[in-house]
């Protein structure tokens, strides 16, 4: 009989324990994490550095990229319980002139379990464009920099154009808070953010001269303080990049 | 350990608010942190392209703080970065030094092939060379603009040079250069 009741006790402990437990996983749930891999491609083709091997979608010649560099900012995560992490001070400058042409972001301590929905912006929000405090990737001392009056480029792309022969420079810096711009990407199904739990986007260069407007590279050489040609841009970065397939 | 540290330049002084920049420095200030855009009349030196605008030296993220400006064309191009990096997009790319007390620093460039600024400035606005790295910004920086292929330099007029070289003399710290703490411990102060 004894031997029973504490049969019944030992198993009651346990279960409440158990309860315990899964308690404290819904009161405190594990910190997630998740990683974000940008790719750099040319309207499918790899990209690499300076080879003229694009053609110039508005018009003659080949071009070659010396520098391409953006910076992405403000970025917010939404769980799929409508809970909404913003991650602070996120201003991130994505380059590609690494072997894997790819730019990587990292995220820990998420209170998000199950991602629905990540947005950012490419580009630097007014406050931050018009302050010369450092935070995240902004530092007013950088090649992003314009000057402290005018603010940061959000997107340079730097190279040069080859047509019949000769060679002519290509600059596009983009700046002006007008022209920051907000992206969101929709998961699917939503996404558990289990230890290396990856979003993969790629980021196709070509759109920003094909895509709302096709620019003629060889005609439009240079983009820098003429606000209808940065707006003209900035309507075409907002369509480079896309979320891969999960 | 950063013990030698420059921050009392006009300049500085300047951006502490505790200056005022003459007309001449002031208008050579804006021509150094401007890149010229004949689009929109903006007229510049280029000089932030590759000079920060506060600290005035190259920029510190990677190999960013490294350009070529032009010097040779590409026959005569100096290996430069390329020594180290075998990378031949780094060929005839240099440090870009800091601007600071530049005026009492001669000779300029590498290779110390000028003596004075006004050599400097004339080699940024009528003597570029053209190489396959060439700086993009420097090839492209040209405030008369008609045909990048005649691209030799910024073409500034001779007032704006004289105000950029101006604004160049406000980047000298006195304090720093005569502070008997920064001279040589192994000789006697005088």
């Amino acid at each position: 009989m004894m031997h029973q009741r504490y049969m019944i006790l030992g198993a009651a402990l346990l279960i409440s324990a158990f309860a315990a437990l899964k308690a404290y996983d819904w009161l405190y749930p594990a910190k997630t994490s998740v990683k974000l891999v940008f790719h750099a491609e040319v309207d499918g083709s790899p990209f690499q550095r300076n080879e003229f091997a694009y053609s110039n979608p508005g018009g003659d010649g080949q071009f070659r990229i010396r520098d391409f560099r953006f910076y992405l900012s403000n970025f917010r995560l939404e769980g799929s319980d409508g809970l909404i992490q913003s991650i602070p001070d996120s201003y991130h400058l994505a380059r590609f002139d690494n072997a894997e042409n790819s730019y990587v972001l990292e995220f820990d301590d998420l209170p998000v379990q199950q991602l629905q929905s990540i947005s950012f912006a490419i580009g630097v929000d007014a406050a931050a464009n018009t302050s010369i405090q450092t935070r995240g990737d902004l530092d007013p001392n950088s090649q992003m920099a314009w000057n402290w009056k005018v603010g940061y480029k959000f997107v340079l792309f730097e190279g040069a154009m080859q047509r019949d022969g000769k060679q002519t420079p290509l600059v596009y810096h983009v700046g002006f808070s007008d022209n920051m711009r907000r992206l969101t990407f929709d998961m699917a199904t939503p996404m558990e953010l289990v230890q290396g739990a990856q979003l993969d986007f790629t980021v196709d260069v070509m759109k920003l001269f094909d895509s709302t407007s096709t620019v003629d590279m060889a005609r439009l050489s240079s983009v820098k303080f003429d606000k209808a040609d940065a707006r003209m841009l900035a309507e075409n970065y907002r369509t480079m990049i896309a979320l891969k397939a999960q | 350990m950063r013990l030698l540290i420059s921050d009392n330049s006009k300049y500085d002084q300047y951006l502490r608010g505790e200056a005022k920049l003459t007309d001449t420095e002031e208008f050579g200030r804006k021509l150094f942190m401007a890149h010229p855009d004949v689009k929109v009349s903006l007229r510049g030196g280029n000089c932030i392209d590759c000079h920060s605008q506060f600290l005035t030296s190259g920029f510190r993220d990677g190999l960013d703080g490294f350009s070529n400006n032009g010097l040779d064309s590409d026959e005569d191009l100096h290996e430069g970065l390329m020594a180290l990096t075998k990378d031949p997009l780094d060929r005839g790319l240099f440090k870009v030094p800091t601007l600071r007390n530049i005026a009492v620093t001669a000779p300029y460039m590498h290779d110390g092939r000028f003596a004075t600024l006004e050599e400097v400035m004339e080699h940024y606005n009528s003597g570029i060379k053209i190489s396959d790295t060439l700086s993009p910004l420097i090839l492209e920086a040209d405030n008369q603009k008609a045909d990048p292929d005649q691209a030799t330099g910024l073409q500034l007029h001779d007032d704006e040079v004289q105000a950029i070289i101006a604004f160049l003399h406000t980047l000298t710290d006195e304090n720093f250069l005569t502070n008997s703490k920064f001279s040589n411990p192994f000789e006697a102060s005088k």
